[in-house]
């Protein structure tokens, strides 16, 4: 049975620029200022009329806009026309639908709308190619037409236990991805609202805290433990309200996920069109042998700016191994056969060396420059160089663990980029192109770096650093990509 | 397997143009820097030292080194100037191709293929006209038969 609808109205307010933000702030504040007299009123008016007259054309646009979107769906695809003068008309057929994903936030729960994002295997790179802000009984329909059309056959489902959830969200919660929030919120906020009164709420409310706590600390300790509790606390509770309640469940043809308490998501990923599997781990996380699944899959994660590729959230290797066997049997074990030669261990040393370098000589040049700046210097430098010791504590680990396999017609890739250890395992017709590079000092020892690029919306790079030239050519000619190696570069 | 190579017109013609460069960029320094002496000699040295090492040096050392092989399943490209690089595509992954060619450039080699596969791509350039109508071919071939299989 077809269904056809409009969008939330909810969606009007996205449909209306930055600038009636700007104008109606200060109108309802002055309205609001005004004394209960006609007269009052009257001068308001009279002071006011041309915003009043701009806030209604903003009005007025964005209605035109919303009634010009119109949906609907069936059985078997989804037809979305927009435009007023134009007609554009895009039909996604389900068998397409690489992933369905439908997200509700706090506020749009309460007004009773959903987000649902449609990504097939052609399009936008990286987002959506559709996306639809329906109500939450349509998007419902939606979900259950698009679930009627893949096949019934309940195989798995695996949560991961909250007490779990929680102590590990509390042990690996990063203030580096806690502040990598606050800079995506605030340059969201940025779109909104102007550049200036968002820097303004900003820095008062961090002088504040930094106030407050400077009667204990001195003040550039008391802003660094701010910035990194506040980074840190909010690292967790976005890992915490977004795994919150999370579940898997594996069918024969797909994958359905749901999570969330605060933002409740809700996917539906076509198993047949995931590239790749990865097992992400920190350095913490490694020590404790934990890992967190995820997959690449066209329109997964890419859905907004706290929005992960993860389907099974950090749990034990045991529980991990389960999961990989039930919902990708076909996949093999991940196993390394060809392993960085150690003439090459030197190099993995080379962009900690960099990082602890730039701000040492920084903070020499200070010294020498400016000396009444040494009292800043030196605790800015002691932490900037934390971050290169933990790197080559990484790269130390990542020496003994990174390499290359294949098996039944997988490859299994083994290594670390920047501070996260990745074992990523793709089915050999998605590796898209694969570059063995040598630099001047790699040539000299008879070593290279494999670039394997495999299918994705964006370029997606795994980097093995450190094999043999002559190993690495032979074991990517003995599974099927020949680069070659018997004509020598002249 | 076919084997490819870079066209020599190309890198006769980008060196030409540097040369012819450096040369008008040194009458122009002449007549305008004159009274500042030390800056228009560094200037000078300058054009001309950047005309020497990639008109000399690095670009006949990457049309030297590039090679391209083509065979009905794979492309693959050896190439690089201070890094190596063995690059490897399979025809299977390919989507699409991008032929970039100027009417009168194109004698002289300046034909460019973009090989364009779902996240990433292989550039193959400064190629003869042959070569880049011999290449389009063969890809569109193995296109047209992978899509059959």
């Amino acid at each position: 049975m077809e269904r056809v609808g409009r969008q939330h109205p909810v969606r009007l307010l996205s449909y209306t620029t930055r600038y009636f933000w700007l104008l109606i702030i200060p109108l309802i504040r002055s309205l609001y200022s005004l004394t209960l007299e006609i007269d009052a009123f009257r001068a308001w008016i009279k002071g006011a009329w041309l915003d009043l007259l701009v806030l209604a054309a903003i009005i007025c646009f964005a209605w035109i806009r919303w009634l010009s979107v119109w949906f609907s769906f069936d059985s078997e695809k989804i037809v979305l026309r927009r435009g007023v003068y134009l007609n554009v008309e895009d039909t996604v057929y389900y068998s397409q639908i690489t992933t369905l994903s439908i997200k509700q936030s706090l506020i749009y729960r309460l007004l009773g709308a959903s987000k649902v994002y449609i990504a097939t295997n052609a399009g936008n790179f990286n987002s959506a190619d559709v996306t639809v802000t329906m109500t939450r009984a349509d998007a419902d329909r939606f979900y259950e037409a698009v679930k009627g059309s893949r096949r019934k056959s309940l195989n798995y489902s695996v949560s991961p236990n909250k007490l779990r959830l929680l102590l590990f969200s509390l042990l690996f919660s990063s203030t580096l991805s806690g502040v990598l929030i606050i800079i995506a919120l605030l340059l969201e906020t940025g779109e909104v609202f102007d550049r200036e009164i968002e820097a303004r709420i900003f820095l008062d409310t961090l002088t504040e805290a930094v106030n407050r706590v400077a009667q204990y600390l001195p003040p550039i300790i008391s802003l660094i433990t701010i910035v990194l509790a506040g980074g840190w606390a909010l690292s967790f509770i976005t890992n915490l309200t977004g795994f919150w309640g999370f579940i898997l469940t594996k069918c024969s043809d797909c994958l359905y996920v749901k999570s969330g308490i605060l933002t409740k998501s809700r996917h539906v990923i076509l198993r047949s069109k995931i590239n790749y599997f990865d097992l992400k781990q920190s350095f913490a996380s490694k020590v404790f042998n934990l890992s967190s699944l995820h997959v690449n899959c066209s329109g997964y994660g890419s859905t907004g700016r706290d929005e992960m590729t993860v389907i099974l959230p950090i749990t034990t290797r045991k529980e991990i191994n389960g999961t990989l066997k039930e919902v990708f049997p076909e996949y093999p074990r991940p196993k390394v056969e060809l392993k960085s030669d150690p003439r090459s261990y030197g190099g993995f040393y080379f962009w900690p060396i960099v990082f602890a370098i730039l701000p040492a000589a920084g903070f020499i040049a200070i010294y020498y420059l400016l000396p009444s700046w040494y009292v800043v210097a030196y605790p800015a430098v002691a932490i900037t160089v934390i971050p290169a010791i933990w790197l080559a504590m990484c790269k130390t680990l990542s020496m003994f663990i990174t390499g290359l396999g294949f098996k039944d017609g997988y490859l299994t890739m083994r290594y670390s980029r920047l501070f996260t250890f990745h074992t990523v395992v793709a089915p050999k017709d998605r590796i898209t192109k694969i570059v063995i590079r040598q630099s001047p000092f790699q040539r000299m020892g008879g070593s290279c770096s494999a670039a394997v690029y495999t299918s994705s919306d964006v370029k997606t790079k795994h980097y093995i650093y450190g094999l043999r030239l002559d190993k690495a050519l032979a074991f990517f000619e003995k599974n099927g990509f020949d680069l070659y190696y018997s004509e020598k570069p002249r | 397997m076919r084997k490819y190579t870079l066209k020599p017109a190309a890198l006769y013609s980008l060196g030409g143009a540097m040369f012819l460069l450096s040369a008008a960029a040194t009458v122009i320094l002449r007549v305008y820097l004159v009274s500042f002496e030390i800056l228009m000699y560094s200037l000078i040295g300058l054009f001309w030292g950047l005309s020497v090492l990639f008109g000399l040096i690095l670009l006949p050392m990457y049309f030297r080194r590039t090679v391209i092989y083509i065979s009905p399943s794979e492309i693959t490209v050896h190439t690089g100037l201070i890094l190596l690089r063995r690059i490897h595509m399979k025809m299977s992954a390919v989507q699409y191709v991008t032929r970039i060619s100027a009417p009168i450039l194109t004698l002289l080699g300046f034909n460019f293929i973009i090989i364009r596969a779902l996240g990433g791509n292989i550039i193959l350039p400064f190629l003869s006209a042959a070569d880049s109508d011999s290449i389009a071919d063969i890809i569109d071939i193995e296109i047209n038969e992978h899509r059959g299989q």
